[in-house]
């Protein structure tokens, strides 16, 4: 099977899609992927607005409708979570390699 | 106060507002290099986005991202072009950027503004310059014989022309230098694109 040509994904992309499991507007992304990086990433707005518009485009994520008509939702679409999935499957098998090799144990 | 300056580096442009907000001086508006400042006591760290045109409802959805994040909309235009932010809490390093390949993006955009802008100037450039006078200085005064006129007769028809002339040549010179200006702009941005998100 060929592999997904938006793979693998970039640590800001995989994480906005984690974040978009569940509705949300811009700054909550934010707060979510800060939050679940333990405070590792955080995204700009600039980078933000730009990767929002990408995911768009690529049909990863969709707009949902909101009450707010300054903020705009978004949540992952089935395609998107499909793309999630299989890059989770890309890492999870390079971590058994690594387990392999290395007795489980992170240096 | 007002400046006139011109940009196409993102990076200068904001070292300049920088320097200026340090100065005291904030930017309240901006747009065909000229630059409105307005005093301020607090001090704040300007940044530089590009973006094209948008629908309201984007552009609203758009400046409230970053306000949501701490960065004020100083100006811009939903029409297209910079839109300036200013933060008032970070520090100087602070960004609206946080990757590099997003930072070049914004050059990315604005190339493909100034493409559109030196295409169209292209196009009347090739429609009006054949059937125009610019590259032949002779052929600027159209009145007929008037290099033979003497005195206040020649003075008159050359006085009542000029100002045809001047906007005549000067609407195709206009053209020119706009065009050149949009090849040359769209080369150098391409370089500093190249050099803002290096591959490795």
């Amino acid at each position: 099977m060929n592999r997904d040509p938006h793979l693998p994904l970039t640590e800001t992309v995989y994480y906005i899609l984690l974040a978009l499991i569940d509705p949300a507007h811009g700054y909550v992304i934010m707060s979510r992927v800060e939050e679940m990086s333990g405070g590792q990433v955080r995204l700009a707005p600039g980078t933000l607005y730009g990767a929002l518009d990408t995911l768009v485009k690529q049909e990863m994520i969709a707009r949902v409708p909101s009450d707010d008509p300054r903020r705009k939702v978004y949540q992952i679409t089935d395609s998107g979570a499909q793309v999630l999935d299989e890059d989770t499957r890309r890492m999870v098998h390079m971590i058994d390699l690594f387990n392999i090799h290395h007795g489980g144990e992170i240096r | 106060m007002r400046k006139i300056k011109l940009f196409l580096n993102f990076d200068k442009e904001e070292a300049w507002l920088n320097r200026m907000a340090a100065d005291g001086h904030l930017l309240s508006a901006a747009g065909y290099s000229l630059y409105t400042f307005t005093e301020t006591g607090s001090g704040a760290t300007v940044r530089v986005d590009y973006q094209p045109s948008m629908s309201e409802e984007d552009y609203a959805d758009y400046v409230t991202l970053f306000a949501d994040s701490g960065w004020q909309h100083l100006c811009g235009s939903r029409k297209g072009g910079a839109q300036y932010f200013a933060s008032f809490l970070a520090g100087p390093d602070a960004d609206i950027f946080s990757d590099s390949s997003s930072r070049s993006s914004r050059y990315k955009r604005s190339i493909a503004g100034l493409s559109t802008l030196g295409l169209i100037a292209l196009i009347f450039c090739a429609m009006l310059i054949p059937h125009g006078n610019l590259f032949s200085p002779h052929d600027w005064y159209r009145t007929p014989g008037l290099w033979d006129k003497h005195g206040l007769d020649f003075l008159g028809s050359f006085l009542f022309e000029t100002p045809l002339m001047v906007l005549g040549v000067g609407a195709q010179l206009f053209l020119v230098v706009t065009a050149a200006f949009c090849i040359l702009g769209v080369v150098y941005q391409w370089n500093l694109s190249r050099k803002a998100a290096p591959i490795f």
